[in-house]
């Protein structure tokens, strides 16, 4: 009996106590946390009226489709700029050297130009090689024109573009080839066609042309893009 | 009484041999948990054999301060009434009651102690009355105290004995109940309008012939009967009542039968109280137990279900705080728990409130907003540049297609014999992010073909190109051919 009593007695004792240290405290506590929350519920109630409506799921889905359409744009610039179908890299020079063609001949106006653009900028020196070796390819017989425009049909962010217009005169064969190589998916440059125009020649012009031809020959005009990945600044966007 | 249930010891030695019960309650239930039956020395005094007694008993059964310990008072040369009284305050019923008593006993009142159980009543209340020698109770009650015999209350044995038989066999009727003792007898007359009483100091140890016995016995009645009960209503008792001592005996039972002309009913079995097979305690078989009809109404009384209470003597209030303890107890720990959930519930409460809407809220409305808005206008950007991508990637089949729909016009150009049919050049426009891409081939042939390149021409660009529109003929640049166009959207 007298441990029973002393028992409880400890035990209700305790409880006082634990009551008085934490008990009470926590009651005051809970008054002043009841009172910053009317004050926050007032906060928000008022931002709630100047602030449109703002949902927390589609602000998720918002992510979710610019992580996606950021993915998408990724996949696609390193399916058009894969190195691993990319020519064997010559140089303007080696090009120039191998290509027997009268427009590009040592001294021609042509070849001067493209000297002249080469010297001045690497960049146009890369497509000028890229271009000349396709030309080389193909076996196309004349360079007729070549010029450059400071064009971008598409504008996409993370290219940088510049338009040349070729035409070059050949048999179909050689012109198709060689229309044919101007696409996508060879690394870089990125060359596309933004537009392009066979012509027949007419017969009674084929005296003023190459003698290397084999068969009817065509003209073709056509302008390209070349492509090149801008370089990005650390951490960012090109 | 305590939640859990209660006990009660009620304890008789009045008549010669302490007799004890103990009684345990729990909800409705009463079970009879021991008994005790301690001969009293004939050879001594008989206060001082009683306390003997008494003594022996408390050291053997060693009551708990939670039961309830109820002693028969010595009731020698008591007197007992019943009064019905106007229903009335409580003190001026008492101030009447002691009136009515001591002016009709004609006793000295600082020598006397009246006491009385009132039972309930609208307009008038029936009033048992019992008048007790002051000397008497005093010295009993010092004599427990000085041998330190634990008690609670000293309680009438005759109002005790009927209270038993009032419980386990209610008549509704007018009936005499005898406790005969060893040595004195409790006589009780119970009638509708009352409650009498009376100690006779002989029993059955003094008069051992049953039919002498019965016959003095059946005398007595008559005589308390005279002199005690109002003449307004005669006494037909329905049946005797025979406890104590005198139930043992077979003989004595059929003697009073003859001599009272009355069926004489003894307690063979207890209706109410259940009672197990071995009783705890000493000293008595069960039948002697059976018969203790005093003890088991000052048991019945400790558990507050008498129906003739009548505490003579209050004895120990510290007893009585300490039944109170477990209950105490109850509402200490009830309240410890309280305590502790209420702590709780308070902490709980300031941490619920504290986390409930964060402090930053419109600002993160804010911030969300902006960074919804931002978003949004990078998914403009986002999709011109993979739709751009895309579409400097379809530049290649538009490319390709040059040489398939070539191939296509080469079957028709075949069929030309001698007559002219020729490209005359092929225009390729790639689309972009607005519009398809476009191939258009004019064609120049004899008009003399006409009517078959109209034919020939959708025809062979079936199952190719999906989208061909052919414009022709129309006349051409050169001189008397027809021109034809072909018009292919790429997809």
């Amino acid at each position: 009996m007298k441990v029973v009593a002393v028992l409880v007695a400890t035990l209700f004792l305790s409880s006082v106590v634990t009551w008085l240290v934490a008990g009470l405290g926590g009651q005051e506590r809970a008054r002043t946390e009841h009172a910053d929350l009317l004050r926050r519920i007032e906060r928000t109630r008022e931002a709630r009226v100047t602030l449109p409506p703002v949902s927390y799921a589609e602000a998720e889905a918002l992510a979710a489709e610019r992580d996606r359409l950021d993915e998408l744009g990724d996949r696609r610039l390193a399916l058009l700029t894969d190195p691993r179908d990319a020519p064997r890299g010559r140089t303007l020079g080696s090009v120039l050297a191998d290509l027997d063609l009268p427009g590009l001949a040592e001294g021609a106006p042509l070849r001067t130009q493209v000297e002249a653009w080469a010297a001045d900028d690497p960049a146009a020196e890369a497509v000028l090689a890229r271009l000349l070796a396709l030309v080389d390819e193909a076996d196309v017989a004349e360079v007729e024109s070549l010029s450059r425009r400071r064009e971008d049909s598409l504008a996409v962010p993370d290219l940088a573009a510049e338009a040349w217009e070729l035409v070059v005169v050949s048999e179909m064969d050689s012109v198709l080839a060689f229309l044919e190589r101007l696409v996508p998916g060879h690394g870089e440059p990125v060359l596309s066609v933004t537009s392009a125009s066979l012509r027949r020649i007419d017969p009674t012009l084929w005296s003023t042309l190459p003698d290397r031809l084999e068969a009817p020959p065509v003209r073709l005009s056509v302008r390209v893009e070349a492509h090149r990945v801008r370089p990005t600044v650390p951490g960012g966007r090109p | 009484m305590t939640f859990l249930g209660a006990s009660a010891i009620g304890v008789d030695v009045t008549d010669g041999t302490l007799k004890a019960v103990k009684l345990v309650r729990r909800g409705r239930r009463v079970r009879l948990a021991a008994s005790w039956r301690i001969p009293c020395h004939r050879d001594e005094d008989r206060e001082r054999a009683a306390l003997a007694a008494l003594a022996s008993f408390a050291g053997s059964a060693r009551p708990d301060g939670l039961t309830s310990v109820i002693v028969a008072a010595p009731d020698h040369g008591h007197a007992s009434r019943t009064y019905i009284i106007p229903t009335m305050a409580t003190e001026r019923l008492a101030d009447m009651v002691r009136y009515e008593v001591l002016s009709e006993l004609r006793l000295a009142a600082e020598d006397t102690v009246v006491r009385f159980h009132a039972r309930k009543g609208v307009v008038e209340r029936e009033v048992h009355a019992v008048a007790f020698d002051r000397g008497r109770l005093d010295t009993f009650t010092a004599q427990l105290r000085e041998a330190r015999i634990p008690f609670d209350e000293l309680h009438p044995p005759g109002y005790a004995l009927a209270s038993f038989v009032e419980h386990e066999q209610p008549l509704g009727r007018d009936r005499v109940v005898l406790g005969v003792g060893e040595r004195s007898t409790e006589l009780v007359l119970l009638r509708d309008d009352g409650l009498w009483t009376r100690h006779l100091p002989f029993g059955v140890a003094d008069e051992r012939r049953p039919a002498v016995l019965a016959e003095r016995l059946a005398s007595e009645v008559e005589a308390a009967a005279a002199f005690l009960l109002p003449d307004d209503t005669p006494f037909r008792p329905a049946d005797a009542v025979l406890t104590e001592e005198g139930a043992l005996s077979a003989r004595l039972t059929t003697e009073l039968t003859r001599a009272l002309a009355l069926p004489v009913t003894r307690f063979g079995e207890l209706p109410r109280i259940d009672t197990p097979g071995r009783l705890r305690g000493s000293g008595a078989t069960e039948a002697q137990t059976l018969a203790m009809g005093k003890a088991l109404g000052l048991a019945l009384t400790g558990l507050g279900l008498a129906r003739f209470p009548c505490p003579l003597v209050s004895g120990n209030p510290r007893r009585a705080a300490l039944r109170t303890l477990p209950s105490a107890a109850a509402g200490l720990v009830v309240a410890s728990l309280g305590l502790f959930g209420m702590t709780h519930l308070a902490l709980d409460r300031a941490d619920t409130l504290a986390t409930t809407l964060a402090e930053d809220l419109p600002g993160e409305m804010e911030d969300l907003l902006r960074r919804s808005q931002e978003t949004r206008a990078e998914l403009g950007t986002l999709q011109g540049r993979a739709d751009g991508l895309l579409a400097l990637a379809r530049r290649r089949p538009a490319v390709m297609a040059v040489r398939t729909a070539l191939d296509r016009v080469a079957q028709v150009v075949a069929t030309r014999g001698s007559e002219t049919l020729h490209v005359d050049s092929v225009w390729l426009a790639p689309g972009d992010t607005a519009r398809p891409s476009q191939l258009t081939l004019t064609l120049d042939a004899d008009p003399g073909r006409d009517e078959a390149l109209a034919a020939a021409l959708p025809e062979t660009f079936r199952g190719v190109f999906e989208d061909v529109t052919v414009a022709g003929p129309s006349p051409a640049p050169e001189r008397g051919l027809s021109r034809w166009v072909v018009e292919i959207v790429l997809p």
